[in-house]
């Protein structure tokens, strides 16, 4: 078995762990992925506070019910990186002032001594972020545009039309053409 | 792969980002219910989509957390407690998170009142009930139902709850319940100063329920599930399944 599955099966078993409620499995999880949704939250949200509490309700929605994770429909990473994304967006739309932050083009939040410090991100993780930014840098730019503005931006559809000046019907093809290569991408790699 | 397979997975595609307005999330939503469970092409390229939605993530800088967090949540994790739902609930719940939703999506219908019941996704379901501030309420059984005749399926095989978060627009009707007999099916009722209004029918695929309500809890008195002909009613005529009361 390669890393990467090795890895998708110890989140599976840390995640029935926790459905026992194990705080240590809980802690492993935290460790292995707290960086990630964290990352992702500010870049969706670009505000360190809002971000750690999408963090923090991400987390606790999984310790009080675990059960709603399902193995056959993906892995424990995807699936709560896809609740972390959710909560992002909801959260930017609801604070729609927050279209006017500044922070959102910033690198990240200043860090300060009540940062953690230590980040470290196992080698199979690594490897499989490299190959999602590999799959994003493969898109065609207009491609990229309208998936970035979509998922990091938390934008809807009609809003990148908008912003682009494209119609609306431009912005759904190439979300659609953006989203089968990257599974394809992603598909061919892990094979 | 014909125009109608396209134009559903153009919509699919931005549904995983969750990047549809209000009006085409609704139109996702029927075609989650109707066409998905059908087309095993549509619902490869949903998890597909899915998938890639969730790598996407990856594709992003990890920051470390606030040190704080992890002590925060920490004493989160000692002083709440998991989610207790009423016998029975659990379990309905359970068999669909971990069967998938796709087969219970099939026998939803939203033909029927303002076609305001909807399929209710994993994730937002985790959202509200994971929510501190969330109120589970169980259905019991409705002391009040004359209608004459024994019930069938027998209504104390029904384990439903409802869960909403105050100041919210939805309210999730959960848990588990017998399929009814082949011409009826289950039909939501939001009960409000003694009138009914439909939510909508369903039938439970699997024996689990997970269905998604269009209602705003602090206007409504409770709700109530009754036994009707397929086809849905305009008011309750059959018997009385399950009910719950709002206490303001």
């Amino acid at each position: 078995m390669d890393k990467h599955r090795q890895g998708d099966e110890r989140d599976l078993e840390l995640q029935r762990r926790m459905t026992f409620g194990d705080r240590d499995a809980f802690e492993e999880l935290y460790a292995r992925y707290s960086a990630a949704a964290y990352g992702l939250a500010f870049r969706v949200i670009g505000q360190e506070s809002l971000a750690q509490d999408v963090v923090h309700d991400s987390f606790l929605a999984m310790w009080k019910a675990p059960g709603a994770f399902d193995p056959a429909r993906g892995s424990f990473r995807t699936f709560f990186l896809s609740l972390v994304h959710h909560r992002a967006v909801d959260t930017v739309r609801r604070e729609e002032r927050l279209r006017q932050r500044t922070a959102r083009m910033n690198p990240g939040p200043a860090q300060d001594e009540d940062v953690a410090e230590d980040i470290v991100e196992e080698a199979w993780l690594a490897r499989r972020r490299a190959m999602v930014v590999t799959a994003l840098d493969g898109l065609p730019p207009e491609q990229r545009k309208v998936l970035e503005l979509a998922y990091f931006g938390g934008y809807t559809q009609a809003q990148i039309a908008e912003q682009l000046g494209v119609p609306l019907g431009t912005v759904k093809t190439r979300t659609l053409a953006a989203m089968r290569k990257l599974q394809r991408a992603l598909k061919e790699r892990d094979e | 792969m014909s125009d109608e397979h396209e134009i559903i997975q153009e919509l699919l595609s931005g549904y995983a980002l969750h990047a549809l307005d209000d009006d085409e999330l609704g139109l996702v939503e029927r075609f989650l219910a109707t066409h998905v469970p059908r087309c095993q092409d549509c619902r490869d390229a949903l998890e597909g989509f899915e998938r890639v939605a969730g790598e996407l993530a990856l594709a992003t800088e990890r920051l470390p957390a606030p040190r704080l967090l992890l002590p925060r949540l920490g004493r989160e994790l000692r002083s709440r407690a998991r989610v207790r739902w009423p016998l029975g609930v659990a379990a309905g719940v359970a068999v669909l998170l971990v069967g998938g939703l796709a087969g219970l999506s099939a026998n939803l219908n939203t033909r029927v009142g303002r076609a305001n019941l909807r399929q209710a996704s994993e994730v937002d379901f985790l959202t509200t009930v994971s929510d501190p501030q969330s109120q589970v309420i169980p259905l019991g059984p409705d002391e009040t139902d004359t209608t004459p005749g024994s019930v069938t399926p027998p209504a104390e095989q029904a384990h439903l709850a409802a869960a909403y978060l105050p100041g919210g627009s939805t309210v999730f009707i959960f848990g588990s319940a017998p399929r009814p007999k082949p011409d009826d099916v289950y039909q939501v009722w939001v009960v409000h100063q003694g009138q009914f209004s439909s939510a909508g029918t369903f039938v439970p695929d699997r024996g689990g329920v997970l269905v998604r309500i269009k209602a705003d809890p602090s206007k409504v008195d409770g709700f109530l599930v009754t036994v009707e002909p397929r086809s849905g009613s305009r008011a309750p005529t059959g018997h009385h399944i399950a009910k719950a009361t709002i206490r303001h």
